[in-house]
């Protein structure tokens, strides 16, 4: 627990001077409170640019943070290092998705702040009071979902490179699907067996109770698979 | 005479798999049955060209990877099965600008380090004092380690490889890249970890810093031990060691 809580430390220091990892957390909350208090269009549904940038930032923030962290460390070396300092691996994983996770929190805490507290009318259902907790549920299961699939390619990259080019295109599926299904429906099929677009269709109702069978099972199955490739990456790859 | 280095038929290969559609299994041995023994406050040095199991080794050594047969012990443990208790004891520095976090300061770095190797807070900044007035980074300690010149990279390594005051230091390659006076300065911090009883296992490809250094050497080629001794009985009768060496190589080679 120790070499955990050291580990979630030491990136806290590291978050500030890593810019390509700062500008991933601090981004879309930033774009979120500016677009939800900048445009306001007539007719335009209410909290757009939450469920918006929500839904993109659960695909893309966790995802290459986490797969950029660990394919950093391993290219340079202080990975061997840990090891050597007795750190076990999975004390090291869970001390690198712990703080991914909890910095992806704290930036859907800031947007939850654009939910207002009173009831809203939206076109498909009622914000209810509970909004803000369910928003904050639904985030933290895609956090989880995003981290496992960012730490499956970082333990798979030889170095961060190979990272990159691994991360670039699921994190364009998984963040800008949900985004292209709102105006195409053929991309709206496809973009339903993707954790992301089901998270998005939850948070259109903005209530966690409002998840269905088949959204449960898919967010489910988007679950298994990433563990299995993680499981697949740290066999085949290891922490070398 | 005490050892704090026993290797014995020391074997490691790697199977890999060629071929798209009729997979063929192929055994490559990195380390082929190699012996020797490291005595305790020496400077071992262990050479080779690329490619001839010396990194292998280290990894062997150093509890990082597990050894296919023979016997491979540190301290008296075994390297596979007693890792957390060797791991305590020793450290490893790479060549290169590696192992160290580039965007915190060298004072960060080694308090990073301290809390993974348990030491108690109250002894931490004395420590880290210490070692980076050893290595001649005390009046850049706060500055982060991205600012720092590749020797100043080096001597950090060395800083972080002194953390937790280890008995046997393994180097591999530690003055590439490095310039005459920054190859220096890191000899002469490894001769005063001598002086200080720690063990050095050196590897390197400049003849002459393990001329200078070393008080015993083992020379591998593909796997195998060809020559050991000390430098000076390596050497023989030719001028340099590195005359000595090449024609070593090109004799097991032919």
């Amino acid at each position: 627990m120790r070499n955990i809580i050291v580990i979630i430390k030491k990136q806290l220091q590291d978050t500030f001077k890593n810019k390509t990892i700062l500008i991933q957390f601090v981004m879309f909350p930033l774009l979120t409170i500016v677009m939800e208090n900048a445009v306001n269009i007539e007719g335009m549904e209410p909290l757009f640019f939450t469920k918006l940038f929500s839904t993109m930032f659960m695909g893309m923030a966790p995802l290459t943070a986490t797969a950029g962290i660990i394919a950093e460390e391993k290219e340079k070396d202080t990975l061997r290092v840990l090891m050597m300092a007795n750190v076990k691996p999975w004390q090291y994983l869970i001390g690198i998705a712990t703080y991914v996770w909890t910095i992806c929190m704290i930036g859907a805490g800031v947007m939850s702040t654009t939910i207002p507290s009173s009831l809203v009318k939206t076109s498909s259902a009622q914000i209810s009071e509970s909004a803000v907790a369910s928003y904050l549920s639904i985030m933290a299961i895609g956090f989880v979902i995003s981290t496992l699939a960012g730490a499956a390619i970082g333990v798979f990259a030889k170095n961060q490179m190979t990272a990159t080019s691994l991360t670039v295109p699921v994190m364009l599926i998984l963040s800008f699907a949900p985004m292209l299904s709102m105006f195409n429906d053929k991309i709206e099929k496809v973009a339903r067996a993707f954790f992301t677009q089901q998270l998005k269709i939850t948070l259109d109702e903005m209530a966690l109770a409002s998840v269905n069978a088949t959204n449960a099972v898919i967010i489910a199955a988007n679950a298994v698979l990433f563990t299995a490739l993680f499981v697949f990456a740290y066999q085949r790859k290891g922490l070398e | 005479m005490e050892y704090v280095i026993c290797v014995e038929n020391l074997k490691r290969e790697f199977a890999s798999k060629k071929g798209l559609i009729k997979k063929e299994n192929k055994v490559v041995k990195a380390v082929d049955g190699i012996s020797f023994e490291v005595e305790k406050g020496e400077i071992f040095g262990l050479l080779g060209q690329n490619g001839a199991g010396k990194t292998t080794t280290i990894k062997m050594l150093t509890t990082l990877l597990a050894p296919t047969s023979g016997k491979c012990e540190v301290l008296g443990y075994k390297t596979f099965g007693d890792e957390k208790k060797i791991r305590s004891e020793i450290n490893f520095i790479f060549g290169g600008e590696m192992g160290v976090y580039r965007r915190l300061s060298a004072r960060d770095n080694l308090r990073y380090f301290s809390n993974l190797y348990l030491i108690p807070k109250k002894e931490q900044d004395e420590r880290i004092d210490q070692i980076l007035k050893l290595v001649d980074l005390a009046d850049r300690a706060d500055d982060l380690a991205e600012t720092y010149s590749k020797g100043m990279i080096q001597r950090l390594q060395i800083a972080r490889g002194l953390i937790n005051d280890p008995e046997i230091l393994f180097m591999d390659e530690p003055t590439v890249g490095l310039d005459p006076v920054g190859a220096r300065m890191l000899r002469d911090i490894i001769r005063k970890l001598k002086e200080a009883g720690k063990t050095v296992l050196l590897t390197t490809h400049n003849l002459a810093e393990v001329e200078e250094l070393c008080d015993h050497l083992v020379i591998i080629n593909k796997g195998k031990i060809i020559a050991r001794g000390t430098p000076q009985s390596i050497k023989g009768a030719h001028a340099t060691l590195e005359d000595s060496y090449v024609e070593l190589v090109k004799e097991v080679s032919a």
